[in-house]
C-alpha cells in the first residue's frame, strides 16, 4: 500500500525549496502523488502568471506617470550597465554586482525585422536575443570573467512585495532562463535569479524598475517587446495574459494539471516548458469558453465545483501600455492545443482531497485585510519574531529553488545599513571565503536522481484523504509572513534604494579581494523600515 | 476589466484603478486551498546541501495554500483531539523546484 515493494521507494515528489532545502514527500498511491504534484506546479503557475499581471498592471497603471516613459520605453539598442543587488537562487545570499545587460546585435534585429515584415506570422520568425552578465567589478574589459550569464530568458517580472510602500520603492524582479556560471567548467542550467537593480538619487524605485525591465524585455524578446508590450490577455506571450476580468482568477484545475503530468514525455520537462504547456492549455480553457459560452461554463463549473463565473469580456482587457501607440494584439494569436492523449486515464479524484468543495477561497478572510497595509506594516514586528522563533526544521528562508547558484560563502560587508540590525539565517549565509564558485557549482550539478537511500517508511495511520479532528487551519498571517519577502531582501530593498553612494561604497567591491563579498545577511529593521 | 467589480477593499486613494484588479487577485490566490492530505514527509538536505540531521519519515496533514504548504505532525494532532492546538510548520513554495521520483532505494538497515 505504501509503495514499499521490494527495496525501493514509489510515489515520491522531490521538492527543492530555499538554499539548498530539500524535501521528499511520499504518498500511500500513485494517484495521490499525482494530485498533490499537480496541485503544487498549479500554485507556483499561478504565482508566477499573477506575478507577470502584476508587472504589467503596474507599468499600465503607473507608467504613465514618469515624465520619461517615452524615453524609457524606446527600444534599447546600447548595453545598460549599472549596480544590481543579486539573488542566485532563492535563499541565497544578496551580492552587489555590476549587471551588464547586452540587447542583441543590431544588424540581426534589423535582419529579423526585415523577415518579420514577409512573414504572416510573427512567431515564425526566430527573434534574435542578448544576454544579461553579472560580474563582481564595474572595470569590465575583455578579459573580465563574469560571475553568471543569463542566455535565452523566458520570464522577468517585479516581484509583487505585498506593502504598498514597497511598490513604488521595490525594484525586485524575478529572471528566468538559463543561467551559465562561470567556473572552471562553464555550468549551463535551467535556473533564475533575482536582480534588484539599485536606485539613483532622485529616481523613484518603480521607475528604476522600468529602466531595467525594457532593456531585458528588448534583450530577450519577451512579452511583444522589443516593439510594443502585449496587452492582450488572450495572448498567451503577454504580461496579462489570463487575467480574467471577472472576480475569480485561474482557468486550470489540478486535474488539468494531472492530465499534464500523465502527458508522454512531461516528466523530462524543464520548468520553461511546464510553463509553456500550462500557458497553453489555459488558453485553450479560455477559448471553450469564449467558444462555448454559459453552457460550458456551467459545465465546468459543476466539475470543478466552484462558484459560476461570467464569460470572459473583449480582448483588450481595459489595460493599456502608455508607449504612445495602440494596443492591437499581433495577428498571430494561435491557441495552441494542448498534447491530446488519450493513452492514459484521467486521474481520479479518490485520495486526498483537493478542497473543491468549499470553492477556491476556504480560508475566508475579507479583502480589506491584505489590501490594508497599515495593519500589514504594523504586524511587521511580530512577523520577524515567528520567523526566529520557528523550529529549526522548518524552512528558513522562504522562496527559493533550487536550480539556482548559491552565493553563499562570501565574506561579510561591513554593516552600512541602519542601526540594529540582526543577522537571522545565519546558517544559510553564513560566508565561509573561497567557495562561491564551488558551492555554486554544487549546487548546479545536484539534481533529484542523486537521492540518497532513505529510511523505510512506517505505515500510514490516516487516510490521506482524511482530515483532523480539530481541523487545524494556518493562521493567516502566520503563513503570509512565509510567503511574504524575507528580511534579508527586505533589508536590500531598503540598502539598495538608498541613493548615491560614496566613492568608496561604489569601489568596495574592487577593494575587495576578488571583489567576493556578501552584501549583507542582516535583517532588515522593521521600525525603521516602515 | 470592463466588468470588474471591486469588492469590499481598502484600496487607499492613490492606487491607480488598473491595480485594484490584480490586488485582488493576488490576494485570492494567497488564501486560495489548492490541495489537503496526510503524506509522509522526510527533510532530505538542509540549506547546505547536506543530509539533514532529521532524515526520518514524518507523518504529516498538509494544506498547501497560495504557495505556503503548511504541515502538522499527524501525531501530535491525533493527540491533541478536537479542542488540542498543534503548531504548523511552513515551506514556501513559490520558487521551489518539483522531481516525480520513480524508484527511491530504501536504506535497509536502517529501516524501522
Amino acid at each position: 500500500m505504501s509503495g514499499a515493494q521490494g527495496g525501493s521507494l514509489q510515489n515520491v515528489l522531490s521538492i527543492s525549496t530555499a538554499a539548498n532545502n530539500r524535501y521528499l514527500l511520499h504518498f500511500n498511491s500513485y494517484s495521490s502523488l499525482t494530485q498533490w504534484t499537480a496541485g503544487i506546479r498549479l500554485a507556483m503557475f499561478e504565482h508566477a502568471t499573477l506575478q507577470e499581471a502584476y508587472t504589467g498592471s503596474l507599468i499600465a497603471g503607473k507608467g504613465r506617470f514618469l515624465n520619461n516613459i517615452k524615453m524609457i520605453m524606446e527600444r534599447s539598442r546600447f548595453t545598460h550597465e549599472d549596480w544590481a543587488r543579486v539573488r542566485f537562487g532563492a535563499g541565497t545570499p544578496w551580492k552587489r554586482c555590476w549587471c551588464v545587460v547586452s540587447p542583441p546585435d543590431e544588424k540581426e534585429y534589423q535582419k529579423s525585422q526585415k523577415t518579420l515584415k514577409k512573414s504572416a506570422y510573427d512567431r515564425e520568425v526566430k527573434m534574435p536575443k542578448g544576454n544579461i552578465k553579472f560580474y563582481d567589478t564595474r572595470k569590465v574589459t575583455k578579459k573580465t570573467k563574469p560571475i553568471a550569464t543569463i542566455t535565452d530568458a523566458y520570464a522577468a517580472y517585479a516581484i509583487y512585495p505585498q506593502s504598498k510602500p514597497l511598490i513604488d520603492q521595490s525594484t525586485l524582479v524575478k529572471l528566468e532562463g538559463l543561467v551559465t556560471i562561470h567556473d572552471s567548467t562553464e555550468t549551463t542550467t535551467e535556473g533564475f535569479v533575482f536582480v534588484m537593480p539599485e536606485v539613483h538619487a532622485a529616481v523613484s524605485g518603480f521607475e528604476m524598475l522600468l529602466r531595467w525591465l525594457f532593456p531585458v524585455y528588448d534583450t530577450f524578446a519577451l512579452y511583444g517587446r522589443p516593439s510594443r508590450l502585449i496587452a492582450d490577455t488572450l495572448d498567451q506571450r503577454g504580461l496579462m495574459f489570463a487575467l480574467p476580468s471577472d472576480r475569480r482568477y485561474g482557468y486550470l484545475d489540478t486535474l488539468d494539471v494531472s492530465n499534464l503530468i500523465h502527458a508522454p514525455g512531461s516528466s523530462n520537462w524543464s520548468e520553461r516548458q511546464w510553463r509553456r504547456e500550462m500557458k497553453k492549455m489555459t488558453s485553450e480553457r479560455m477559448s471553450t469558453y469564449r467558444e462555448n459560452g454559459l453552457g460550458s461554463l456551467r459545465q465546468l463549473s459543476q466539475r470543478r465545483n466552484t462558484v459560476s463565473r461570467t464569460s470572459l469580456p473583449g480582448n483588450k482587457g481595459g489595460v493599456r501600455f502608455d508607449d504612445g501607440s495602440d494596443n492591437s494584439a499581433p495577428p498571430s494569436r494561435t491557441i495552441s492545443p494542448l498534447p491530446k492523449n488519450s493513452g492514459f486515464t484521467p486521474p481520479k479524484r479518490t485520495d486526498s482531497a483537493p478542497p473543491a468543495q468549499n470553492g477556491y477561497t476556504p480560508h475566508k478572510r475579507s479583502a480589506s485585510e491584505a489590501h490594508d497595509y497599515r495593519k500589514y506594516m504594523a504586524e511587521t514586528p511580530s512577523r520577524l519574531s515567528y520567523e526566529q522563533s520557528r523550529p529549526a526544521e522548518d524552512d528558513l528562508p522562504p522562496p527559493p529553488p533550487r536550480h539556482g547558484v548559491p552565493m553563499g560563502s562570501l565574506p561579510m560587508r561591513p554593516a552600512g545599513g541602519p542601526g540594529g540590525l540582526e543577522r537571522i539565517q545565519s546558517e544559510a549565509e553564513v560566508p565561509t571565503i573561497g567557495n562561491v564558485y564551488n558551492d555554486m557549482h554544487a549546487q548546479a550539478a545536484s539534481t533529484p536522481s542523486l537521492l540518497l537511500p532513505v529510511a523505510s517508511p512506517p505505515a500510514f495511520q490516516h487516510n490521506p484523504g482524511a482530515r483532523p479532528a480539530n481541523s487545524p487551519m494556518a493562521p493567516p498571517e502566520l503563513r503570509r509572513a512565509h510567503s511574504n519577502v524575507d528580511a534579508a531582501t527586505l533589508y536590500q530593498m531598503q540598502d539598495a534604494a538608498r541613493g548615491q553612494r560614496t566613492p568608496e561604497e561604489e569601489y568596495a567591491n574592487e577593494q575587495s579581494n576578488q571583489g567576493n563579498r556578501v552584501i549583507s545577511s542582516q535583517t532588515p529593521n522593521c521600525e525603521k523600515y516602515t | 476589466m470592463q466588468t470588474y467589480q471591486p469588492q469590499q477593499m481598502d484600496v487607499s486613494q492613490d492606487t491607480p484603478p488598473e491595480l485594484a484588479p490584480i490586488f485582488s487577485y493576488l490576494n485570492s490566490h494567497s488564501n486560495k486551498l489548492y490541495q489537503e492530505g496526510y503524506f509522509l514527509k522526510l527533510h532530505d538536505l538542509d540549506s547546505r546541501g547536506r543530509p539533514s540531521s532529521e532524515r526520518i519519515w514524518v507523518e504529516c496533514f498538509a494544506q498547501l495554500v497560495g504557495t505556503v504548504l503548511s504541515l502538522w505532525d499527524a501525531a501530535a494532532l491525533d493527540a491533541a483531539g478536537e479542542d488540542g492546538e498543534v503548531v504548523p510548520t511552513f515551506i514556501n513554495l513559490s520558487d521551489a523546484s518539483l522531481k516525480m521520483v520513480s524508484q527511491l532505494l530504501r536504506d535497509n538497515h536502517s529501516s524501522l
